[in-house]
């Protein structure tokens, strides 16, 4: 997966896609094969060492801790190495302090980009379901990966907030690469420079998004599945 | 926009407020002394169930660990300050509740490392274990612990600059420091990164772990502090009850101590003194009223129980959020009604 690409992964439910995230973020073993990461075997990750490595991942079902606010949520996000340690919290050191005035400006700037600065105070259940959407990536987005998992951040979006999406994806390409697990064609086609597709745990098809739709193998994993969007025009004056 | 990267000096702020709750209890207690000596003995019954009150409302209803076992690290920290006392009477209080606060910290290691690895039911299960089991140790190893009868713990005395202090206020004045250094300690916590950390274990152990947390060490190190707050607040109640005894640490203390959490307001440190001082008084206020009214002894002697179950019923439909939950409400209610119009969100949960 080349640095600055947005790479769409997409197949049949059942395929994989998902697996294939929590086998990179250490949920799941591998049962052959490596996974690479900058040159690195990677294999055996542990779940909470993927942060450090600059790879963030965002969760099908948002996973905001609810009873935090959309600023502490995204908080948690911006974890970085120099950290104050337990002592230091316990006795509330101006060390700690520094931390914590410090992340909180993190988190702060990272919800302006994404324009919903104004929500920092509230709890991510009352607000609305597209609004949760934004606080997840800012809580990815708040470490600068180099590397972000989506997992199918359209879902439940409208198509006005999938545009949005498409356009913010577009403007990380030059700081990480997107990797992108999608049921939304219209937005893989609109936003990946190559798209996988997976079926039954196999990678079947690779390629442009334009080459990889007509492609048989793919048609045929998708049999019964609608194919007909008017994606390929969209993708194409998107890119120009 | 608010505040951007103002630093507050966080201990200073904690230690103020926690120095002049202190110092307003202590000036309390000496006052009322002379009137009533067996309400100052209780409020320094309410310091130690504050104190593991705190530890408690940290783990479950922060970090989302239900524990029924934490009479039983009372128990720890009772029978060590019994121990040490043994050999040398007057040894500094000081000293005394490090060493019982440090024993039942390494105790809660070794449970917090099995708890870490069990969820909900499993959970109170074994701590449910040791809360029934810990106090059969005491009985089983007679000849260090004394059996049934338990072990004497010798009472606190002023020193002799300050004879004139009655011993009742003395040892309430003794009680003071440790709530307050546990309650300055706590908050500092609870406000940074690990009460983050904490919640969102609670929250959501699959992102917290995505997201760069630890989730079965930073489970440890709530278990950890709280077990050191138990095992402090046991040693003060060898104190206060001037005996470490296996009867002091029945299941029923660390039912009340949950109790004491959720009516005071889950999750919250001034929950934890509401609470505190529901478990201490209300029982005694019940009893009082029972003693005035004259009924058959066998209803006399179930009342008391059953009107307390009452008032946590009712208690708890009133204030579903608890007491802290309620004042919060209140006051916030207050201050809308004041700014008539413009709503404020919620700012954090303690």
């Amino acid at each position: 997966m080349p640095a600055g690409e947005i790479v769409g992964i997409i197949g049949p439910n059942g395929a994989g896609k998902t697996s294939l995230f929590n086998v990179v973020s250490g949920f799941l073993k591998p049962q052959a094969g490596e996974i690479l990461y900058d040159g690195r075997r990677i294999n055996g990750v542990r779940p909470h060492e993927l942060n450090a490595l600059g790879i963030a991942r965002t969760l099908q079902g948002l996973g905001l801790w609810r009873g935090l606010t959309v600023l502490e949520n995204v908080m948690v996000g911006a974890r970085r190495a120099a950290r104050p340690g337990f002592v230091s919290a316990l006795t509330g050191l101006s060390r700690s302090d520094r931390y914590e005035a410090e992340t909180a400006d993190l988190a702060r700037d990272q919800l302006r980009l994404l324009g919903i600065e104004h929500f920092a105070d509230w709890y991510p259940g009352v607000l609305p379901y597209g609004v949760q959407k934004w606080v997840s990536l800012a809580r990815a987005l708040v470490s600068r990966p180099s590397l972000l998992l989506l997992d199918e951040p359209a879902s439940g979006l409208t198509s006005t907030e999938i545009k949005e999406l498409a356009d913010l994806l577009r403007s990380l390409r030059a700081q990480m690469s997107v990797a992108l697990v999608e049921h939304r064609l219209d937005l893989i086609m609109s936003v990946c420079e190559r798209v996988h597709v997976l079926d039954f745990g196999r990678l079947i098809a690779s390629g442009p998004p334009e080459r990889v739709q007509k492609d048989k193998a793919v048609t045929d994993a998708y049999l019964g599945e609608e194919l007909t969007l008017n994606v390929a025009e969209e993708g194409a004056d998107a890119r120009g | 926009m608010k505040g951007l990267g103002s630093v507050r000096p966080a201990l200073l702020r904690h230690s103020m407020v926690g120095l002049g709750f202190g110092l307003g209890a202590a000036l309390a207690v000496w006052a009322i002394d002379p009137y009533n000596p067996f309400l100052v003995y209780q409020l320094s019954s309410v310091c130690y169930f504050a104190i593991a009150a705190a530890g408690l409302t940290v783990l479950t209803g922060l970090n989302g660990q239900l524990s029924l076992g934490h009479g039983a690290l009372m128990g720890i920290g009772a029978y060590t300050t019994a121990v040490v006392l043994k050999g040398h009477t007057d040894l500094n209080p000081a000293l005394v509740m490090s060493a019982a606060t440090v024993v039942t910290s390494v105790a809660s290691i070794i449970v917090g490392a099995a708890a870490a690895r069990l969820r909900g039911p499993y959970l109170a299960g074994a701590t449910l274990g040791l809360a029934v089991g810990l106090p059969g140790v005491a009985v089983r190893f007679s000849n260090i612990f004394g059996g049934d009868a338990g072990t004497s713990v010798p009472a606190l005395t002023p020193p002799d600059a300050l004879s004139s202090v009655a011993p009742e206020v003395w040892l309430a004045w003794i009680g003071l420091v440790p709530t307050v250094v546990t309650f300055v300690v706590l908050a500092n916590l609870v406000r940074t990164r690990y009460g983050r950390d904490f919640r969102a274990i609670r929250e959501d152990e699959v992102a917290a772990a995505l997201y760069g947390i630890r989730v079965a060490r930073t489970q440890v190190v709530a278990f950890v502090l709280s077990g050191a707050c138990a095992g402090l607040a046991g040693s003060l109640l060898a104190y206060t009850s001037n005996l470490a005894a296996p009867g002091s640490f029945p299941l029923t203390l660390s039912l009340l101590l949950l109790a004491a959490i959720v009516i005071g307001g889950l999750g919250t440190l001034p929950g934890a003194v509401w609470g505190a001082l529901v478990v201490v008084f209300v029982p005694d206020w019940i009893g009082s009223v029972n003693d005035a009214v004259h009924l058959p002894s066998a209803v006399r002697d179930q009342l008391p129980l059953a009107l307390f179950g009452g008032v946590f019923v009712v208690a708890m439909l009133a204030f579903p959020h608890g007491i802290q939950g309620g004042l919060v409400r209140l006051w916030r209610l207050r201050a809308s009604r004041r700014k008539a119009g413009t709503s404020e969100p919620a700012i954090g949960t303690t």
